[in-house]
């Protein structure tokens, strides 16, 4: 790869509640092979402990690795103010790397995160956003998007209604 | 803004800056500042802010004062007091006091109402995380619950 392609390729660091809805919710473990083939994909290590806390995420651990890289992130210490001095949260180290690294979109769908990033300027996109990106990248048929979206709209899992709206728009059109 | 959206959203600015250059007392909703109150008396008596019902706004001489102001502001100290107003401005003052409370626990320590809010935390917390107030991890400690756990309950709501 030379540096030109190496600096026009997209970079996304992804929040714990994404992954879930994206890897475990959607199995869309080809998908993100496929999808990182030209892409850049981050796994802050503090959100892989907590996708690993979950009941079902072992089984996700190899195509983890295939498609993410762990990042070891140096906490970005202007965003603790905004995490009242808290450091537990995933968001806060997702929000650190792409601080530092602003070509790199945040993956988030908490609207907390979401509204720091907007705050300091920091690009945020959430899982809606990359199964649209999939779409767009024609890694997903249009029967692939029908089932994404009846697993997320049958799914225990909170996404707000302007993200179900966002769903609708671009699964069904 | 109303006088408890003001005060609060100050209180959480100082917290934020980690300053002490108001002086906050802990009775009755606790962090409420005399000082404060008292210098929202003078802006309305210098012709800075109006008071319209229980909420104060800026007159337009106050407009222009604080665009020169802002203008001038350290640039991370404006958006951290951006960020407090935008986290209180809009909040019913349960949800307001709720929030305030469990941010700094030391309020509560005199509180009138802090027990009474206590009972309806379950409402009060969703609302705060649905409103993007706290993260899905602040709210599952609050209710002492795991983060997915609180997540799928939430299932269904707006």
């Amino acid at each position: 790869m030379n540096l030109s392609q190496e600096q026009s390729r997209c970079a996304y660091v992804f929040d714990t509640s994404t992954l879930i809805i994206l890897v475990e919710k959607c199995g869309l473990t080809n998908a993100f092979l496929r999808f990182a083939e030209e892409r850049d994909l981050y796994i802050p290590l503090r959100v892989m402990d907590e996708f690993f806390v979950g009941k079902n995420a072992e089984q996700y651990y190899s195509v983890l690795q295939d498609c993410f890289t762990p990042l070891n992130v140096a906490l970005a210490e202007e965003l603790l103010p905004y995490f009242n001095f808290d450091s537990t949260s995933g968001e806060i180290w997702v929000i650190s790397y792409a601080f530092k690294n602003p070509l790199c979109s945040c993956v988030i769908d908490e609207e907390f995160g979401r509204r720091v990033c907007k705050l300091f300027s920091i690009n945020v996109t959430g899982a809606i956003g990359i199964i649209d990106e999939m779409k767009k990248s024609n890694i997903l048929s249009l029967y692939d998007l029908q089932c994404i979206r009846d697993s997320i709209r049958s799914t225990h899992f909170y996404l707000s209604k302007s993200l179900y709206s966002e769903l609708d728009r671009i699964c069904l059109c | 803004m109303s006088k408890l959206h003001f005060q609060k959203a100050l209180l959480y600015f100082e917290r934020m800056q980690k300053k002490k250059d108001i002086e906050f007392s802990d009775f009755h909703y606790g962090g409420v500042s005399y000082e404060l109150q008292e210098n929202l008396e003078d802006l309305e008596e210098y012709g800075l802010v109006n008071r319209v019902g229980n909420k104060y706004l800026l007159t337009e001489e106050g407009e222009n004062i604080t665009r020169e102001l802002v203008s001038q502001y350290d640039k991370e100290a404006l958006r951290k007091l951006v960020f407090a107003k935008q986290q209180l401005n809009d909040l019913p003052d349960k949800e307001l006091l709720y929030l305030m409370y469990r941010l700094f626990p030391d309020t509560q320590a005199n509180s009138t109402e802090y027990e009474r809010l206590e009972r309806e935390k379950r409402t009060l917390i969703r609302r705060l995380f649905v409103k993007g107030r706290i993260t899905a991890y602040m709210a599952a400690e609050w209710l002492a619950i795991s983060e997915a756990d609180f997540l799928e309950s939430l299932s269904g709501t707006e």
